[in-house]
């Protein structure tokens, strides 16, 4: 089930209502009730999946806390990652890992191993990567001592699934989760009113600004070859957008629709186009997964306290994994092994050149004009660069991803007119104006106006205000919604 | 009452009723600013063709591409059926609608746009038109007319003549198979399929914006597509030993394996590319072999109740005898020719199975609704025809489409009208003109190449040389 589908906003406030209609004590069974109805709505078999890695990783959980010797905590640690693991290779990175060969092809002739070639053609579980991820950060910090083993298994399995931040994140840590899902609650008019604001602001992103920028860039990659340089770099910019409008406007729908149950979810982003160096780009996107890569891979490796060698080293085996977490493709690693290059740039190279900035502050205290300029500079290099790797992110294939980077940069492509790209996505002048201005909205608000998050930020402005922007928001989304079939860029992770 | 309820429910329960207001002065703003109109052309140009036929025809006639399409290389006489029908019916207004790739799940959603008491005509053309302007018809939003606010008004709209309207559908047997349903355009068939419908115009709106229709994108369906070639039993005779229902090809290759009994399509598949495998350069075989793989794809398949095409002509009979809309269903012919030259008996011998699966069911429905005012009738133009139409008549000789010369069409056409007039004659609303004003298609003067259509390569090379020669052999 989709949250921007028209069966999520009945199901939604149906599970709430019944959710506290219900006495305290039995809230939690409903909500895992609802939780795996969320996801076997969209193929059975999964919730089936999805149950067999929460049994394992409860079992193993339990095993670590449980048995006395280091070797056998070990052992059930690695062997819950290693399930875990195991899954994810299986749906999704087995065709990858198989490809073509004669191989697999002598095996799809023989019965005995043509399954394992058909499992590789299987439909990826939506949110796999997540929910996996979020499983194995649990055994972790049990292992580590920081969390107790939860040994009611059904209150293990919401965990796993509670279903707002099931499919893409935010992933969350056992300790903060567990204690909100389960903690005594009495619906209040704050949260309720709060994660109205998140869900509308969230579905104006998805619906209105991402759905429609979707329009323009699936038309350029669907046939790159027939436009033209500009073009290139229109669908290039819009597909920056594209991606963080859909995934920003996803977590904030997955923040209010679990507010409304009284639980707080994380922050998945902060403004990551301000940042002025990709290592701070990473603490502001996707921060649920970079904290995840921080606390259980960079940290272990080395991190940054044993050497620039072992910090290069952690950060591009980060980075790397990072890459083949967002996909089974040669593109995806290369956007990965890109964003890692770029932090190692960023922190041994272009930090050296800081003194170009000049001072931090004037006599007055304040930022000087040479320290805003150079700031203002690196700002729109880090997302430039970004912008780059994400022609890796959207090809099909590298050959692709190598005619787009042909197109962007050499000469003799140089071709300005525009009309054939807006011409197919948006066929009349009204939808070939409503893209970018829905657009220069958003980064308007996003860049300068929000310094809070939505739902408190729209809290600050007088009732007839506010409402004039929910029903500006509302009517977009009816009226101006994207008509382009385009699921979460982050569902098929 | 929970002390959260009595603070939360009356805040809630006020958005709730601000929200719904604000959506009908929306949708009321949407429709009345003709934003409403344009998007419906943007997202389904085939609802407005709808419109105008249900309000000015007398027999709609919904088809897929093969209504239209000729060869205009070699099939000089380029009208549709739907054309030939109005030629053999002058005393109905006939309006096609037609679009490729549409199939009876998509038809069965455009009736959704016929108007209420739409099943009764006037009997002129004249007094229809000025009928339902005496009535003061409603306008509704989609600009269309709503006939008669009540039965008692239609009926003094037109002097207590009754007569009834028509729809004709056009069913293609191979869009009842894995390859036409998974097909990788459906999503987009779907989203048009959402303005089929008398919704509020906002709500159409907002189920585009949020995809509320079947959306699987291309790789779904071809995995759902692929699954079916991997599972569907083919064996009509539901035996367990692995032969298929007796037919033998003696000159196969088979590698020892008894192959060519195929469960699934998908060990047929397999046997087809070992069959050619060992003659892959031949040029002849490298164009053969594309078509081969799609006659396979499209026919191989048996029909069941379970199939959801099938229930949408359930649906069809369903809606049409609410409306007391009769219905003629138009059974097209699959290019069996070409079938047989590639796949000799087991192929279509799986193709007989489902057009008889069919028949049966029409023929069914043609028997339970002949007494009664509502009627449904079909034509079975293989069977009208004699046999298979030989191959030359289909002008896409590469593909396995349905799409049939003027000589066909016509036919199509020439059997479908008189069962139209059949239903009309039973109900005695003959309006006394009789004599069908269709040219008369010799089948031999048809499919000649058409040496009016200018070449303009042709014009090019020849204006190329004449310049090349003027300029160096003067």
């Amino acid at each position: 089930m989709l949250f921007n589908s028209v069966i999520y906003w009945f199901f939604l406030p149906l599970v709430w209502l019944t959710y506290f209609v219900l006495p305290a004590k039995q809230r939690w069974i409903w909500l895992l009730l609802a939780s795996y109805f969320f996801y076997g709505y969209w193929k059975i078999e999964f919730a089936g999946l999805m149950m067999l890695t929460s049994v394992i990783d409860w079992w193993c959980g339990m095993r670590v806390e449980q048995d006395g010797s280091l070797g056998w905590k070990k052992f059930w640690l690695w062997f819950s990652i290693g399930s875990n693991l195991t899954m994810l290779f299986m749906f999704k990175y087995l065709d990858f890992a198989l490809g073509d060969s004669a191989m697999v092809r002598w095996m799809s002739d023989h019965n005995a191993t043509a399954w394992i070639v058909e499992l590789g053609k299987y439909t990826i579980p939506a949110g796999i990567s997540f929910y996996t991820f979020q499983s194995i950060s649990y055994v972790v910090d049990v292992y580590r001592g920081q969390e107790k083993a939860e040994h009611n298994l059904p209150k293990f399995m919401l965990y796993v699934s509670f279903f707002p931040q099931l499919v893409a994140g935010p992933i969350e840590r056992f300790g903060k989760l567990h204690s909100q899902l389960f903690a005594e609650y009495s619906p209040r008019w704050e949260d309720v009113r709060n994660g109205f604001r998140l869900v509308i602001y969230g579905l104006f992103l998805k619906v209105a600004v991402a759905d429609n920028l979707a329009s323009v860039v699936d038309a350029f990659y669907s046939d790159h070859t027939s436009f033209t340089q500009a073009e290139a770099w229109l669908a290039t910019f819009y597909f920056t957008f594209q991606v963080y409008t859909d995934f920003f406007g996803y977590s904030l729908l997955a923040q209010g629709s679990a507010l409304l149950f009284g639980i707080h979810l994380m922050d998945n982003f902060n403004k990551p186009f301000i940042a002025k160096s990709i290592p701070e780009f990473w603490q502001r996107w996707h921060i649920s997964l970079s904290t995840w890569f921080r606390d259980y891979i960079f940290i272990p490796v080395g991190g940054n306290k044993r050497g620039p060698w072992v910090l290069a080293l952690a950060a591009m085996l980060v980075f790397f994994t990072s890459g083949l977490w967002h996909g089974a493709n040669g593109t995806m690693i290369a956007f990965g092994v890109a964003q890692g290059f770029l932090y190692l740039f960023d922190r041994f190279v272009f930090k050296k050149l800081e003194f170009v900035g000049g001072h931090f502050h004037d006599h007055r205290g304040r930022l000087p004009l040479r320290r805003r300029l150079w700031d203002g500079f690196r700002t729109v290099k880090t997302g430039f660069f970004f912008m780059m790797t994400l022609v890796w992110f959207r090809s099909a294939t590298m050959d692709q991803a190598s005619e787009v980077f042909g197109m962007l940069w050499m000469p003799g492509y140089i071709n300005c007119r525009l009309d054939g790209l807006v011409g197919i996505a948006a066929p009349t002048l009204a939808h070939g104006l409503q893209i970018p201005l829905f657009l220069c909205i958003f980064l308007l608000l996003d860049l300068w106006v929000m310094k809070d998050r939505a739902d408190v930020w729209l809290g600050k402005f007088s009732m007839p205000i506010r409402w004039s922007m929910y029903v500006a928001m509302a009517v977009s989304i009816w009226i101006w919604g994207g008509a382009v079939n385009h699921p979460f860029v982050y569902f098929q992770f | 009452m929970m002390a959260w309820m009595k603070d939360i429910a009356p805040k809630v329960l006020l958005r709730l009723a601000v929200g719904v207001l604000v959506f009908f002065l929306a949708n009321i703003w949407y429709v009345t600013s003709g934003f409403y109109k344009k998007e419906r052309v943007k997202f389904s140009p085939v609802a407005r063709k709808l419109d105008s036929a249900f309000l000015y025809g007398d027999v709609v006639y919904l088809g897929e591409s093969s209504n239209t399409s000729f060869n205009p290389w070699t099939d000089t006489f380029g009208y549709s059926v739907s054309e030939f029908l109005q030629m053999y019916l002058p005393q109905n207004r006939v309006r096609g609608v037609s679009h490729d790739g549409y199939h009876v799940g998509l038809f069965s959603q455009m009736l959704g746009l016929m108007p209420e008491h739409w099943a009764l005509r006037a009997p002129g053309f004249e007094e229809f038109d000025r009928g339902d302007l005496d009535a003061g018809g409603e306008k509704t939003a989609l600009g269309s007319v709503k006939y008669g606010v009540n039965n008692d008004n239609w009926y003094k709209l037109n002097d207590g003549k009754l007569s009834r309207k028509t729809v004709v559908i056009t069913v293609n047997m191979r869009s009842f198979g894995p390859s036409a349903m998974f097909n990788g355009n459906e999503a987009s068939n779907q989203q048009e399929a959402i303005f089929y419908s008398h919704r509020t115009a906002l709500l159409n709106r907002v189920f585009v914006s949020l995809h509320h229709y079947d959306n699987r994108d291309s790789r779904e369906m071809e995995r759902a597509k692929t699954q079916w070639f991997r599972t569907k039993d083919l064996r009509l005779d539901n035996s367990t030993n692995g032969r298929h229902y007796g037919i033998t090809h003696g000159d196969l290759v088979s590698k020892g394996e008894e192959c060519y009994r195929h469960n699934t399509v998908k060990w047929w598949l397999r046997d087809l590319q070992r069959q050619f495998a060992p003659v892959s350069g031949d040029a002849d075989l490298a164009r053969v072999m594309p078509m081969t793989e799609a006659y396979l794809k499209e026919f191989a398949f048996l029909l069941d109740e379970e199939n959801p095409r099938v229930q949408a002509l359930d649906a069809i009979v369903a809606k049409c005898k609410q409306e007391q809309v009769n219905v003629v269903f138009v059974l097209l012919i699959p290019n069996f020719d070409h079938a047989h030259r590639l796949f000799g008996a087991e192929l279509t011998q799986l193709m007989d199975y489902n057009m008889d699966f069919l028949r049966k069911r029409f023929a069914g429905w043609e028997k339970e609704y002949n007494k009664g005012d509502f009627k449904v009738g079909y034509v079975d133009v293989q069977r009208a025809y004699g046999d298979w139409a030989g191959g030359k008549h289909y002008t896409d000789q590469w593909y396995p489409t349905e799409h049939v010369d003027a000589h066909i069409r016509q036919f199509i056409a020439k059997k479908t009208a008189d069962k139209i007039l059949e239903f009309q004659y039973r109900d005695r609303i003959q309006t006394g003109v009789t004599k069908p004003m269709v040219p008369e298609i010799k089948p031999s003067v048809n499919n000649q190449p058409n040496w009016n259509i200018k070449m303009p390569l042709a014009d090019t090379c020849l204006g190329a040389w004449q310049g090349f020669r003027s300029k160096h052999f003067r």
